[in-house]
């Protein structure tokens, strides 16, 4: 008994030392600490993302289209306006909507027994696809100042992703901690066969659930366009390995069955504060105690220290997971 | 006949505990030469048990196995086998993507001379193996269209074929036809004769009474009865096997002119596992189904609750039509499930016990959408201490908790449904005897209010004593219903048993098990041949100029290895989409070691070297924390995608790499024999690689890995083994597409390689690489590559915007994926 809390504990406490080294990073390097808002945007918005992620690994699956979902709502708010001349409000409307179907597409083919992982890698190569036939090279700009305000203004203060994170974030808490939808989801990634077996809806939810995840890519899509202030085919490109990284360094398990939405927000601070961080650091050289020289500290180092923390994570996680007691 | 004094295999006060719960106790147990020595018990007797020491899967907690007179410790599958062990499982396991003589080979152990995989033999093998079998069997054949009687006598033949001095048998003939069976009891004889010891553990009394020379009867863990064969007539072997008459006092409940609350009439299960069932549960009443494991009962509760598909028959609850679609709509109806098999599809491992009891019926708890956590606990508690459930908290994760506790808390799972009916699938299973004693307490106190009980059990006393009528299932069929009180455990025993040989359900089990399979590679190159021509033809000669083919083919000779390094991965169930990111850092470094060098032979060795190093380090890498972690390689790959990129950035300070020696760009460049030596780099590694996956063993071990893990593992084929030389193989090949694109272009950029782990991934899937594993060839993915890469020449060609390009490579991928998936039928 013992053993479990110490691993408890243990797995608990690398996120958070993660996170506290990562705000040491941050601030020692900020004159201002208001200096942090406007660089916390692009972060809210994969924040957002990571949500829906969470959900979605929670089951043991996972969603590598989320990135082109992205793109292709951007793009078809980006076509709808400017070439076929839709009001700005329709078009928006249409993007979000696009977010969900294609979302919902990967969460008919999963139900019918496809693996997330082959749908998604698949659906994310068609969705950036239909982007790039869309818009072509094309930056398409011009957007009307009130739907700029989306990515760059404030309320009160607070920058308006963040105002969208926090929404978002209370809805998906309570979704996923305090509904029958969020019981179903720990069901399915913890056992499959038993959440069949004890009357979950397996392939209801499974098609709930990658449909939500596609209208928050959807939603996040207007934020991200408007901060840009244009819609352009390779927009969202990426995004899908950061939106799990978020989820794996806050501590979710990646086979399913343990996470949480708070757990997330904690990996989006570390992974946000990192890469904040690294950057305001610059090239500096940092001298290490018994080190001769210094360790140079670049943009490079930086993708190579997110990478192994990320496998590093997920790994510890599951050594440190309830076991079976025996199994015969 | 003198028995010789040695016997072949002999165990000596044999001993072994499951969670401290004794499953043999104390068992003395011997074979000798040129004797068939019977094994009968009820199910959970201990058969199983005393098999799986023998093979090696088990080790005996206490206790000696001795084989011809030495102790030895069978740590593993290959260690009974070098013994001289053959083993026969109930249900056979087969490499489903192999051809049926590789199938065979692997299970033998696959023949090799100077270091090369001997096809002939394997052919030869199989072909005077299945010979005898007097089935008409290709051994080319895939080993997937094999029936189940089928596969068991293949299973047969080859252990037969290893010439074994120990042969064990489980169930041999419970899925074969009357002539199957003659055939096997015709070799048993022979293989008598030359003074093989047989095991052979069966339900089947005359198949007994005809082969055995000795009889052993477990009960119990423990050895309730062993002599010759004969000296016990059927009647008294079958009271051994179910034990005394138990004291049991039938249970005193006034149940006539009780209403029903479940019946049933003609019930068919769609896919044949029982036929016309009727039967009906009264109001407190319980009612028993006992049948041997495999006569159809679970699949019969399982049906009622619409897990699985009725093809005919009728159902009502009370008064009311039911019709079973699923468990939940089942539980709204009233009727509530235990499975059987209760770690797998039962429990929710690592989650809490309160999450485990509450599941099926939050509804209780939800007001205006939320769970109130707080009622929730306070009703597990509650129910928890009513259930006797030792724990420490109701947020405990119910993985800790004993056995008999994890089952008490499934049953308060059925109890919180509020059901008119409990269908309990082993209820006592692997339970302690306090737990088994407080779990037939509950039972009763629910028939006291009125539920209406089926026990199914594979333990004649348990349904003896706690039912008021029981069913006995046969071979998918009602072989009658029994007022307890009006019967005895002989009578019951006796109408489970299988019956002598008139198989009409031969016919079902000879179907194969998958009717239809789409050939991998026919749309591949049918869709090939007509985009070639229909580019041929419409190009005005453009497409088939040599300088648009020579390009073509400089293009597949980078893209064809990354396919083919994408395909030798997914053999192995693995993926890895860090290739792009390892084929530009292995660039990088062969890079900046050649960069503005002179171009000597020893530089250009040093460079490639290290270029391939690289590459195999980075692949090594991938599958070794995967296996040390235990999770999808997936997650893994994601990381080392970001950390390969960020070396790279590292290493070339986020410069492009210029400057480099000519003789390194013409090794790939130049025109050998007319083709661009990176065509010849390409087939010589398709060669190389096609030679080991074909050739040698450990190239075949990736296929039967990828085919079925749990056979590979039985045929002693280590996971970390196959996993590490296929995640290794893919790295080299991206390292040596690597090279051949930096020679190409003359210089890299930090960006190269981005977005070619989707590209390869999609030509291995084109080229008919399963997803799923154990399927692919080099051959198949390079041509896949060279799919797309017509096409997308064919898009320059005809003018069509090259952002169209992404969208038919999408379109492609989903395509091929959902090809796949048709493909592959869901099974059973």
């Amino acid at each position: 008994m013992n053993a479990s809390i110490r691993q408890r504990i243990a797995r608990e406490s690398i996120s958070w030392l993660l996170l506290v080294f990562a705000l040491g990073l941050v601030f020692s390097r900020l004159p201002r600490a208001a200096g942090i808002l406007p660089l916390w945007r692009p972060w809210a918005e994969l924040g957002v993302l990571s949500l829906g992620m969470t959900a979605v690994i929670l089951t043991g699956g996972i969603d590598l289209s989320i990135g082109s979902i992205v793109t292709l709502s951007g793009a078809v708010l980006g076509y709808l306006w400017q070439v076929t001349g839709l009001p700005l409000g329709v078009a928006a409307s249409a993007a979000v909507l696009t977010g969900t179907l294609a979302g919902a597409l990967n969460g008919f083919a999963i139900s019918w027994g496809m693996s997330p992982l082959v749908t998604t890698l698949a659906s994310m190569a068609l969705y950036s696809g239909v982007s790039m036939a869309l818009l072509e090279q094309n930056r398409i700009t011009g957007f009307p100042a009130t739907f700029l305000a989306l990515g760059n203004g404030s309320l009160a203060g607070v920058p308006s992703q963040l105002v969208l994170l926090i929404v978002a974030a209370t809805v998906l808490a309570v979704l996923v901690h305090a509904t029958r939808f969020g019981r179903y989801l720990f069901s399915l990634g913890d056992q499959r066969k038993s959440a069949q077996f004890a009357g979950v809806p397996v392939k209801r939810v499974e098609r709930s659930l990658y449909a939500l995840n596609g209208f928050l890519a959807g939603l996040v899509a207007l934020w991200y366009t408007a901060r840009r202030g244009a819609a352009v085919a390779d927009a969202g490109q990426g995004l899908e390995l950061q939106v799990i990284a978020c989820v794996v360094l806050g501590g979710t398990r990646v086979t399913g069955g343990s996470g949480s939405i708070a757990r997330t927000l904690l990996g989006l601070g570390i992974l946000a504060h990192l890469e904040i961080g690294l950057r305001l650091w610059g090239n500096q050289t940092i001298t290490l105690p018994g080190f001769g020289g210094g360790v140079t500290l670049t943009a490079n180092a930086r993708l190579i220290l997110i990478g192994l923390l990320v496998i590093l994570v997920a790994l510890l996680n599951e050594r440190l997971a309830p076991r079976q007691r025996d199994s015969t | 006949m003198s028995v010789p004094s040695v016997p072949l295999l002999q165990f000596t006060r044999v001993t072994r505990r499951f969670a401290g719960v004794p499953a043999l106790r104390e068992i003395d147990f011997d074979v000798r030469p040129g004797e068939v020595h019977a094994i009968v018990g009820e199910n959970g007797a201990g058969k199983s048990t005393l098999l799986n020491l023998i093979a090696g899967v088990l080790a005996p907690d206490e206790g000696t196995i001795t084989i011809e007179g030495t102790s030895v410790r069978l740590t593993d599958p290959q260690a009974a086998r070098r013994c001289g062990i053959a083993i026969c499982h109930q249900e056979p396991d087969i490499f489903e993507d192999l051809s049926l003589a590789e199938s065979i080979a692997l299970s033998r152990g696959l023949p090799t001379r100077a270091g090369s995989v001997d096809w002939p033999q394997i052919w030869q093998q199989a072909r005077r193996i299945l010979e005898h079998l007097g089935e008409s069997l290709d051994p080319r054949q895939p080993a997937r269209d094999l029936s189940v009687a089928q596969r068991q006598v293949v299973q047969l033949a080859t252990a037969l074929s290893l010439n074994p001095k120990l042969l064990l048998l489980d169930e041999p003939t419970s899925s074969l036809s009357a002539r199957e069976s003659e055939w096997l009891f015709t070799q048993l004889a022979e293989r008598q004769r030359l003074g093989t010891g047989v095991i052979y553990i069966s339900h089947r009394l005359e198949e007994i009474e005809r082969l055995a020379t000795r009889v052993t009867i477990l009960r119990d863990g423990r050895v309730a009865w062993s002599g010759r064969s004969g000296e016990l007539s059927r009647a008294e072997m079958i009271c051994r096997m179910v034990g005394r008459e138990t004291e049991w006092i039938p249970r005193e409940v006034g149940l006539v002119d009780v209403p029903n609350v479940l019946t049933g009439s003609g019930l068919h299960d769609a896919r044949g596992r029982f036929r016309e069932i009727s039967f009906s549960v009264r109001a407190g009443e319980v009612l028993g189904v006992y049948g041997l494991v495999g006569a159809g009962r679970s699949e019969w509760a399982q049906a009622l609750v619409g897990l699985r598909s009725l093809s005919r028959g009728t159902l009502s609850i009370g008064e009311v039509p039911y019709r079973p679609e699923d468990p939940a709509q089942a539980m709204q109806a009233g009727l509530a499930y235990l499975p059987e098999d209760r770690l797998r599809q039962g429990i929710f491992p690592s989650l809490s016990i309160r999450h485990n009891l509450g599941i099926s019926s939050l509804g209780r708890w939800i007001t205006g959408g939320l769970i109130s956590r707080r009622h929730e606990r306070r009703d597990a508690t509650s129910l928890c201490d009513r259930l006797g459930v030792r724990r420490q908290s109701v947020e405990q994760p119910i993985c800790e908790l004993s056995g008999g506790n994890q089952q008490k808390v499934m049953l308060g799972r059925c109890s919180l449904a509020d059901p008119r009916v409990l269908l309990l699938d082993e209820p006592t299973r692997g339970v302690d005897v306090a737990a088994r004693h407080e779990i037939h307490g509950w039972i009763g106190e629910a028939t006291r209010r009125g539920v209406g009980v089926v026990l199914i059990s594979s333990e004649l006393p348990e349904v003896l004593q706690y039912s008021d009528r029981i069913l006995v299932f046969r071979e998918g069929e009602l072989a009658g219903t029994f007022e307890t009180r009006a019967t005895n455990a002989q009578e019951l025993a006796r109408a489970a048993l299988p019956m002598e040989k008139d198989r009409a359900d031969a016919a079902v089990s000879r179907l194969p098990l998958r009717p239809s399979r789409l050939g991998p590679l026919a749309p591949l190159v049918g869709t090939m041949l007509a985009l070639g021509l229909l580019l041929a033809t419409t190009t005005r000669g453009r497409f088939t100029s040599p300088e648009n083919l020579l390009g073509l083919l400089e293009k597949i000779s980078v893209s064809g290895l990354l396919a083919m390094g994408a395909s030798v991965v997914m053999l192995v169930r693995g993926i890895d989409i860090s290739s792009g990111s390892l084929f530009a850092l292995s660039a990088a470094s062969a890079g900046l070691i050649l960069s503005g060098s002179d171009g000597s032979p020893g530089r250009l060795l040093y460079a490639i070297g290290a270029g391939l190093l690289v590459g195999l380090c980075g692949g090594l890498f991938n599958a070794g924390a995967s296996l040390w972690g235990r999770i999808q390689p997936i997650v893994v790959t994601l990381g080392t995608l970001t950390v390969f990129r960020g070396l790279l950035l590292q290493l070339t300070g986020g410069n492009a790499v210029t400057n480099l020696p000519a003789t390194f760009r013409q090794g790939v460049t130049a025109r050998w024999l007319g083709l661009p030596a990176g065509v010849w780099w390409l087939a010589l590694a398709l060669l190389l690689m096609s030679w080991f996956l074909v050739s040698t063993v450990p190239g075949r071990w990736l296929y039967a890995w990828g085919s079925n893990p749990r056979a590979a593992r039985l045929a002693g084929i280590p996971q970390t083994h196959t996993w590490l030389v296929a995640f290794g193989l893919g790295g080299l090949c991206a390292a040596l597409a690597a090279l051949l694109e930096l020679a190409q272009n003359g210089s890299m950029q930090t960006v190269m390689g981005t977005g070619y782990e989707l590209r390869a991934i999609t030509a291995a899937v084109l080229g008919g690489t399963a997803v799923a594993g154990g399927r692919g060839t080099p051959w198949g993915a390079v041509l896949g590559a060279l799919l797309l890469a017509m096409l997308q020449n064919g898009l320059v060609l005809w003018g069509v915007s090259q952002f169209r390009y992404d969208l038919v490579l999408g379109v492609l991928l989903v395509g091929a994926m959902v090809w796949e998936r048709l493909a592959r039928k869901v099974s059973p």
